[in-house]
């Protein structure tokens, strides 16, 4: 073979892939050169070796691993994929998408509503135990200057066991 | 292409029966699929095996290709036979794989021995067919590998064209469509393939042993 022309309509005409015209040619060449021939014996040859390759077999349950995978990958039940719903059927969805959604917006804003009330409780109730103590308290704050100049709480019960804050207390409704 | 001729195409290719199945997936019928997983399977990995030169990388990217029909059966149309299709998607799959790999190996070897890389070059090849040729046949099992080393001395566009023509016996039309080339394109491909495949195997051929030893 000389030129890549000739080579490519030598490999063409063996796949059978050349007009009858351009067949014709390349037939007339193998009659009349030998080295043609020897070219079309070796091509062919080397060709047929590739027939040696192991062929290759794909593993016990390929099948089903793949159809397995189809069917994660849909994400749907398998009856959905052999199965067609009935046009009621389809509509169904959505009406009980529709009945999902206002559900949660309901459940959202009562839950937002909730939160926000036992937020506020909690911030009062928190807020207001001060508060509460100083009224608790507010009898004794009023007299806590004398209590600590007194000084010691034993002497304090003594004096109010005497009677002594009772006559105070009473002053000034006399 | 007219109307009209379109529509006498699609009807042609509604003779085949794997178009039918195909078909019948795109209505949902997993049964259908199943039927072509079947037909196609031990195809599809005896390809990407040839091309990745891993059975298990086989399988996982020929289940891959099959996952891609089935997500794009709703647009599926019988514009040709489906093995072409089908080559198509598992071409594109080997192309990006085979890049990935590439560059996989420029980042993390630079020159280093791995997978395709323990594979001769043609020097190599030719330096162990001088060693292995002299005085005797080969057996079928080592002829298998020098036929596997050949296949390997070919670029990655040659040798899946040369699988698809050889074990798919696909007329250069269809490699043109399943490869996205001219069938020109292809025409050169499978000669240049060719060639270097007699030029590597042609001392191995009864009769001319000589050759070998040289």
């Amino acid at each position: 073979m000389s030129s890549d022309k000739e080579k490519e309509e030598l490999i063409a005409y063996l796949d059978g892939e050349l007009p009858d015209e351009s067949a014709s040619l390349v037939e007339k060449s193998l009659v009349d050169d030998a080295a043609v021939r020897s070219d079309v014996e070796q091509l062919t040859k080397t060709f047929d070796l590739l027939d040696l390759l192991p062929p290759a077999k794909a593993s016990d349950g390929f099948a089903e691993k793949t159809l397995t995978a189809i069917r994660t990958q849909q994400s749907v039940p398998h009856t959905k994929v052999t199965e067609k719903p009935s046009p009621v059927e389809k509509k169904q969805p959505n009406v009980y998408r529709y009945a999902i959604a206002w559900g949660i917006r309901v459940g959202a804003f009562l839950g937002l509503m909730f939160a926000a009330t036992a937020g506020f409780n909690g911030a009062f109730k928190q807020s207001s135990k001060p508060i509460d103590e100083l009224l608790t308290e507010f009898p004794v704050i009023q007299r806590l200057d004398e209590y600590q100049e007194i000084g010691d709480v034993e002497f304090l019960k003594t004096l109010s066991e005497s009677g002594l804050f009772d006559e105070r207390d009473k002053a000034p409704q006399d | 292409m007219s109307s009209a001729t379109h529509q006498i195409d699609q009807i042609a290719w509604l003779r085949d029966p794997d178009v039918q199945r195909m078909l019948r997936v795109r209505d949902d019928d997993e049964a259908a699929f199943g039927e072509l997983v079947e037909a196609y399977q031990n195809r599809l990995i005896g390809i990407f095996t040839h091309v990745l030169h891993d059975s298990s990388a086989a399988e996982d990217l020929a289940q891959e290709a099959f996952l891609r029909v089935y997500r794009a059966r709703h647009r599926y149309q019988p514009t040709a036979k489906f093995a072409t299709w089908l080559f198509r998607i598992a071409n594109n799959l080997a192309t990006n794989r085979l890049r990935s790999l590439s560059r996989r190996k420029e980042v993390s070897m630079k020159g280093a021995d791995s997978g395709r890389q323990s594979l001769p070059n043609p020097e190599q090849l030719a330096a162990e067919k001088s060693a292995l040729m002299p005085t005797r046949q080969l057996d079928n099992q080592e002829m298998r590998e020098v036929v596997r080393q050949s296949l390997d001395t070919l670029n990655d566009r040659q040798r899946i064209a040369l699988l698809l023509n050889k074990f798919e016996h696909m007329s250069y039309a269809d490699i043109a469509a399943s490869m996205d080339l001219s069938v020109q394109a292809v025409k050169s491909l499978l000669t240049r393939a060719r060639e270097n495949l007699r030029i590597q195997l042609e001392p191995y051929l009864t009769g001319s042993p000589e050759r070998g030893s040289n």
